[in-house]
């Protein structure tokens, strides 16, 4: 009777402490699913923004080729009568960017993936050793280090979300960049155009001897070939100057990300 | 017979067991076979017989039997199980597997390979020892075919504490109680025969191997082998009350009351002046304090926090001759042949073993592997959870170091780039409207001003370091016979 009474004292006790090795089994899994989550979240918005910045700069591709396209063969034919033109098309529709690629989000998902490599298994005969010794706290034991394991899996998970926040604020800043060209070139074009259409009114009228022409319509022609050269050069202009400061500074901020990242795991694995 | 008679008769008994014990030569049947495998195990350790003699036993007259764990009724014969359960559809294929959870079979509460890992380094049992202890009724319990199967490679324990299972609480008490009693009768059964097979080879490897059969496999022997060597009881009671007082103490236990038990035996062996000394001084109540205190200590010596002359000073003289022993140290033969006299052999698996000068009585030497595997026991539990924890807690304090560190630096550096590139877009459009501003107040005017208009291109063309062609309609002139290069 005293056995039985024991032994049942015993296990109500064991069954207690798997409440609480359950209660801190369920914090810890709260806790992974709350980093997961999160990565998952960042993992989702910086891929979004990678489709929008891709969408803006075609859009900075289009406004150029639309120029290169429409409105410099016109040019070419309306003042070749005038001077003979020679267009060079270098193909400098896209320009070179340090773009994040998708191996910069995957490297985000690594972290989420660290397989969480503790067991909770108790031997039988430890088991009862421990049992004898500890009660079944053994099981208590497990657990805080599961919980343990998912604190440190949260904190990776925000160092991995700030760095994708940080990777994000890199494509917003390209993006903003590559909206003010396009406006530029939309800008210039459209004077270009004017320009255009004022020195044809103006070889209509006076023919093609410029020698012939007034002053005011030398100084329109001429600034007919100016326009045509700054359009020409804006579209060389950089989305992001990789000499540029701002340029620098992107990079430098991913790299230290990922240095950080990179320590992380190494901890995690090798402690 | 006469009490003093009877004490002299246990006295002789044991006495007889150990002087056989040392005229015996080493025996090639002792030693279990290390392996274990699939053959190994039906040839030398299974017995088909003895399982089905138990199932006989339980079953008696009857065909069924209420199994207690599941709450169900158990068939003794596998085709009435079928048959009652359908098993086979009309067309002779089989429809359900329902009959396996009416179906009997007998089962190791303890199973083979579980008990065979720890007891196969103890030299003083053979393979039909091993054999005959765990195919005997109390390592046995009847189950159903499909909980024997399901069960797996899982310990009792592991169905017990299994959070997920929907095993009853009254199933996993009755489970508990069950697995308590087994345990302590197959320790009892091989801590005895342990005994009774020790021969004369008490060498330091021998010894070690021994010691490394430490856990429930000699706690419980402990107490009623005291009452044993005190002449409480004959070696035939203390058998029979084992188990009852063995549950007891392993229930409530924990390793302070076995100890303080076999301490209290040794009190009463009290003919030996080494333990008397020691003894006086200290009280049992004391040695297990100091049982204790050096347990810390020793912990701390492995670790290599302390060394050797720290821990004579902190343990005292008493407690290094006790603990002298555990750690093997350089303390001493003397030491160790002190300790030998009083508890016989002391273990510390895996760290080396001190053998007494003497080796002892024989229920000395248990009761000294006793104190050793507990204690020891105790230090290595303690010693892994400290490494655990030191190892677990060192990882995440040092990924929240980084962690809070990194997330500093990379706000930092997020803000710093945010407001650059803030300015750097500011500059932008600032040159930009600029630009725009001056080639409209030059075309819109009365009359256009073409400077402004250069001085426009000019703002724009800075962005990217460059200058409009002609400044003057003499420079265009100038160039109107050379072809215009111009790159888009």
């Amino acid at each position: 009777m005293l056995t039985e009474i024991l032994v049942t004292g015993m296990v109500i006790k064991g069954i207690r402490d798997i409440n609480t090795s359950c209660n801190l089994d369920e914090e810890a899994r709260q806790k992974y699913m709350k980093a997961f989550k999160r990565s998952a979240e960042a993992e989702n918005a910086l891929e979004k923004k990678r489709e929008k910045l891709e969408k803006r700069l075609k859009n900075v591709i289009r406004k150029k080729e639309a120029i290169i396209e429409y409105t410099v063969p016109e040019f070419s034919e309306v003042y070749g009568v005038i001077q003979k033109v020679n267009i060079k098309n270098t193909n400098n529709t896209n320009n070179n960017l340090p773009i994040l690629t998708i191996s910069d989000i995957q490297e985000i998902n690594n972290l989420n993936s660290m397989s969480i490599s503790l067991t909770k298994g108790v031997s039988d005969m430890a088991a009862l050793g421990e049992l004898l010794l500890y009660g079944s706290g053994a099981m208590v034991k497990d657990s805080e280090r599961y919980l343990s394991a998912a604190r440190s899996q949260n904190r990776m998970a925000n160092v991995a979300c700030e760095q994708a926040k940080n990777m994000e604020t890199v494509l917003d800043a390209i993006i903003s960049r590559a909206d003010r060209i396009a406006n530029l070139l939309v800008g210039l074009n459209q004077l270009f155009t004017l320009s255009i259409e004022e020195a044809k009114r103006i070889i209509s009228n006076n023919g093609t001897d410029v020698q012939q022409y007034n002053d005011y319509d030398k100084h329109v022609l001429m600034t007919c070939v100016n326009i045509a050269k700054a359009v020409a050069d804006s579209i060389k202009i950089p989305v992001l100057d990789k000499n540029g400061k701002v340029a620098k500074e992107a990079l430098c901020m991913i790299k230290t990300g990922e240095v950080y990242l990179s320590k992380l795991k190494e901890l995690n694995q090798f402690l | 017979m006469s009490e003093e008679k009877e004490r002299k008769y246990d006295y002789e008994k044991i006495g007889a067991i150990v002087e056989s014990s040392e005229k015996m030569k080493a025996n090639d049947d002792l030693g279990i076979t290390k392996e274990y495998s699939k053959t190994n195990r039906d040839v030398l350790w299974d017995s088909t017989k003895r399982k089905k003699e138990f199932k006989e036993k339980i079953f008696g007259e009857k065909k069924v039997y209420h199994d207690p764990l599941s709450n169900k009724v158990l068939h003794k014969s596998q085709a009435a199980a079928q048959r009652k359960y359908k098993m086979k559809a009309p067309d002779g294929k089989n429809k359900s597997t329902a009959w396996a959870s009416h179906t009997a079979e007998t089962d190791h509460i303890n199973a083979l390979k579980d008990t065979h890992d720890i007891v196969k380094y103890n030299p003083f049992l053979s393979d039909k020892d091993f054999r005959e202890v765990m195919n005997s009724d109390s390592n046995y319990r009847i189950l159903s075919k499909k909980d024997n199967t399901s069960k797996g490679d899982k310990s009792d324990w592991q169905l017990i504490f299994d959070s997920h299972s929907d095993m009853s609480l009254k199933s996993r008490g009755i489970m508990a109680r069950e697995k308590v009693k087994a345990d302590v009768s197959i320790a009892t059964q091989f801590t005895l025969r342990t005994a009774e097979n020790i021969g004369q080879e008490f060498s330091h490897g021998v010894v070690s191997a021994l010691g490394a059969s430490k856990g429930p496999l000699s706690i419980a022997a402990a107490k009623e082998l005291r009452m044993i060597m005190s002449g409480e009881k004959t070696l035939k009671e203390g058998v029979a009350d084992f188990s009852k007082l063995s549950v007891e103490v392993a229930v409530v236990g924990g390793a302070q009351k076995v100890a303080l038990t076999g301490v209290q035996g040794l009190v009463k062996l009290s003919d030996n002046p080494i333990i008397n000394k020691i003894i006086a001084n200290n009280g049992p109540a004391k040695i297990i304090a100091l049982g204790y205190l050096v347990k810390d200590s020793a912990v701390r010596l492995i670790n290599g926090e302390i060394g050797i002359r720290e821990f004579v000073q902190e343990v005292g003289v008493s407690g290094t001759m006790v603990a002298g022993a555990m750690v093997g140290s350089s303390l001493g033969a003397e030491i160790g042949a002190t300790l030998g006299s009083m508890v016989g052999t002391i273990l510390l698996p895996g760290l080396g073993t001190v053998t007494g000068g003497t080796i002892g009585t024989l229920a000395g030497e248990v009761i000294g592997a006793v104190l050793a595997s507990v204690v020891c026991g105790a230090i290595s539990t303690v010693y892994m959870a400290v490494q655990e924890a030191k190892a677990y807690k060192h990882k995440e304090a040092a990924i929240r170091k980084v962690a809070d560190e990194a997330m500093k630096v990379m706000t930092q550096q997020r803000e710093r780039f945010i407001y650059l590139v803030k300015a750097d877009n500011e500059k932008f459009d600032c040159t930009v409207s600029k630009g725009f501003s001056l080639l409209m107040d030059g075309v819109t005017g009365e009359n256009t001003d073409f400077n402004k208009v250069n001085e426009g291109l000019n703002v724009l063309l800075s962005l990217v370091g460059g200058k409009v062609l002609f400044e003057s309609i003499e420079e265009y002139e100038r160039r109107l016979d050379t072809a215009l290069e111009l790159s888009f």
